[in-house]
């Protein structure tokens, strides 16, 4: 796969940023003087370069614009966006050109004429009179525009050809280093060619070397694409105030197909969503719906989002639905097995993202943590938070008995005749016991004991300082 | 009977034939203690369905009956749900359960069997170990739990109170505990394919120092006594059913 750039040109952005190409006489003027022109004003005679008074004088319908750099640079962006949708690597090039990045999407396209076909179907849309350029490098295809009509992807040498035939007159370069780079008798391009490159850098400046490589392809010309709109944002309205959840199920599928379309342009997918209710009585209910792992389908987001409202309490009815897409990440689909194993499970991660869907279920992960107090020393994960490393070094040599079943809090003893009772039954106690101090956590010092119920259980007790026997577990 | 109708009566889903064993004789999960497996005609528990262990609720040694199982290098997830307390991730660890591939649910009756129906047909869970929440559980509800645990290849294990003994089941194997003594469990056969009901084992799931009864000076609570009245406890004591409560179920002397 080579690399192969398209630039678009507008030449007539400046004119046209505002309402399209118009068939009125219109220029643009920069000091009093014509700086651009519209097919119509040039039919009346009107060059760039003229006087305004002479242009006025020529052309009496003539409409005069000032320049305005930001509605230029908004409408370059938007068209930017548009084109998001050939290939995800927009470049702009200011102050009108954008550079795409067209190699490797020749195949989605079914071929390169596949890809001018799409292109030219964009410029026949596209409200802006446009230029194309085709090239090898973003500044050979921002030369060599109008290409000829071609079958195919053109050699690179054919490319060289078309570079060396440039005139120096037109490169996008400093007037006054081409007038240096004509004075030798050098008239095109090609007439570079030949001339050793340093002796060319020391004669016309290093970033002129640059330039020219970067132009030739011989050295690499990295460029930011555009980011694509974020975050995607969409609001429905109803004409009736729904008072049936049931009734949502329809906007939601249709919102998040618009999701997902907005993912699948951009080859991305999110981890979250969030849904808006506006509701009759001017409140807001959010409900956020998270997945496992980030996804782009309909049907799971749609599932899960059912499992999420089937708990949702109407207090009004709802006037407008709101979607609010996550943060987007590039999807980074896992290489398939090709001999999977027959017996294997399905990841959990689909089981996992239904169950935390649903806010009547409490589901955790067990696991350890550092701490004093035997209490302590357990945490709950959340199911989708991502399995960390165990915090805690396996202690599975420690000796002392740690019991099966953890109480927390610890549950108060009732004492008859001083010993502790549990159902009404005494508990028989072992002799040894062990000791847990905490004197900093203004907590009393405990003393565990193991202890046999009648019942068959064996328990494990303690007595703080103040006589309190206390249950802590079951072995 | 017309041997119409016994094919009939034979074809039904719901029948249940004590001697057929799916020809799987003796493929069964080992349980981990030799003389349960003994007892067991499948040689250990069965690979999936649903297994109902009824029991004086809430039994804590039972988990101790199931710590193999969820230890096993089986793949999939162990999922815990509705344990009538927390189980302590640092014995489990200790048992050489993964604590990564372990998950603990609680929920509301429905929701809570919901849930679990989902999570044992979804292929993704290895075992299910399952406290029957309160109210009676429909026959119609247990078949779909089993049914789910052999679509979703999981072994459902059920504990419910011994009183459900007395309602027919359509798990294939049934089988009562009791804690005769601290770190001690009986287990007698209800109901099992290719068996008899009525036999028992007895099994040790305590090591030896916290089974063996201390001496007899030891119930004197002449533990350190001092005069200084009880008071306020160290934490907050949650309400709601538990181990504490004394239990329907509990032996009385």
């Amino acid at each position: 796969m080579s690399a192969l750039w398209l630039a678009l040109h507008y030449p007539l952005l400046d004119l046209e940023a505002g309402d399209g190409p118009v068939d009125r006489p219109r220029v643009l003027v920069q000091r009093h003087r014509v700086s651009q022109a519209n097919p119509a004003a040039r039919a009346a005679g009107v060059e760039t370069g003229l006087r305004l008074a002479t242009a006025r004088a020529l052309c009496e319908a003539l409409e005069v614009r000032e320049a305005d750099d930001d509605v230029r640079d908004q409408a370059l962006r938007h068209q930017g966006r548009q084109l998001l949708a050939l290939t995800p690597r927009v470049c702009l090039a200011p102050p009108a050109s954008l550079l795409l990045e067209v190699g490797g999407c020749l195949k989605l396209f079914g071929g390169f004429q596949g890809l001018l076909a799409r292109v030219d179907r964009y410029r026949l849309h596209c409200p802006f009179t446009t230029r194309l350029g085709l090239g090898p490098t973003p500044l050979s295809a921002w030369h060599l525009t109008d290409p000829p009509p071609l079958e195919q992807v053109p050699e690179a040498v054919r490319f060289q050809a078309w570079l060396a035939a440039l005139p120096l007159d037109e490169l996008d370069l400093d007037a006054r280093l081409r007038e240096r780079l004509q004075a030798p008798g050098l008239r095109t391009l090609g007439d570079l060619y030949p001339l050793p490159r340093p002796a060319l850098g020391k004669r016309f400046g290093a970033s002129f070397l640059d330039w020219l490589q970067r132009l030739l392809g011989e050295k690499p010309d990295p460029r930011s694409p555009l980011a694509p709109p974020r975050p995607f944002r969409r609001r429905r309205d109803f004409d009736d105030p729904l008072d049936n959840l049931d009734h949502l199920h329809r906007p939601m599928e249709s919102l998040l197909a618009e999701l997902a379309t907005e993912l699948d342009r951009h080859q991305e997918s999110v981890a979250a969503i969030r849904w808006h209710l506006y509701l009759n009585n001017g409140h807001r209910d959010t409900l956020v719906v998270r997945r496992a792992h980030p996804g782009h389908d309909v049907a799971t987001w749609l599932d899960l989002t059912r499992r999420r409202l089937e708990h949702q309490m109407l207090e009004a009815p709802v006037l407008g639905l709101g979607l609010d897409g996550g943060r987007p990440r590039s999807r980074n689909p896992a290489l398939a097995d090709l001999f999977p194993d027959p017996g294997a499970r399905p990841p959990l991660s689909g089981l996992l993202e239904k169950l935390a869907a649903e806010p009547a279920l409490r589901l955790y992960r067990p696991d350890r943590e550092p701490g004093h107090l035997p209490e302590e020393t357990e945490r709950g994960h959340a199911p989708l938070e991502r399995p960390a490393r165990p915090a805690v070094p396996d202690t599975a040599a420690s000796p002392e008995d740690r019991p099966l079943w953890l109480l927390d809090p610890p549950r108060p003893l009732g004492v008859r005749d001083s010993l502790p009772h549990w159902r009404d039954r005494p508990l028989t106690l072992f002799p040894q016991e062990e000791c847990f101090s905490q004197p900093w956590h203004d907590q009393a010092a405990r003393r565990y004991h193991v202890a046999h119920h009648p019942d068959g259980l064996c328990c494990w007790v303690f007595q703080d300082d103040r006589d309190g026997w206390w249950l802590q577990g079951f072995f | 009977m017309s041997s119409a109708f016994l094919q009939q009566l034979l074809s039904r889903r719901d029948t249940w034939r004590g001697r057929d064993l799916d020809g799987a004789t003796r493929g069964g999960r080992p349980t981990g203690f030799t003389a349960l497996d003994r007892l067991l005609s499948q040689g250990g528990w069965p690979t999936h369905g649903l297994v109902e262990l009824l029991c004086p609720l809430p039994c804590p040694p039972l988990l101790h009956l199931l710590l193999p199982t969820l230890a096993g290098d089986q793949p999939g997830a162990r999922l815990i749900a509705n344990p009538p307390e927390r189980p302590s991730a640092l014995a489990l660890a200790r048992a050489g359960v993964p604590l990564e591939r372990l998950l603990v649910l609680h929920g509301e009756r429905d929701g809570l069997l919901r849930a679990c129906y989902e999570a044992a047909a979804s292929d993704t869970v290895s075992t299910l170990l399952l406290w029957a929440p309160g109210g009676a559980l429909p026959a119609g509800t247990l078949r779909r739990l089993h049914l789910g645990a052999q679509q979703g290849r999981c072994l459902l294990v059920l504990a419910r109170p011994r009183r459900a003994a007395r309602q027919p089941s359509p798990a294939p194997l049934r089988l009562e505990l009791e804690c005769p003594a601290p770190g001690e469990l009986s287990v007698t056969v209800h109901k099992q394919p290719g068996g008899r009901p009525g036999e028992h084992c007895r099994l040790t799931l305590l090591p030896e120092h916290l089974r063996r009864a201390p001496p007899a000076t030891a119930t004197l609570p002449a533990l350190t006594r001092r005069p200084r009245p009880a008071s306020e406890p160290p934490g907050r004591v949650p309400p709601g059913p538990s181990l504490d409560a004394p239990g329907p179920e509990a032996p009385r002397p």
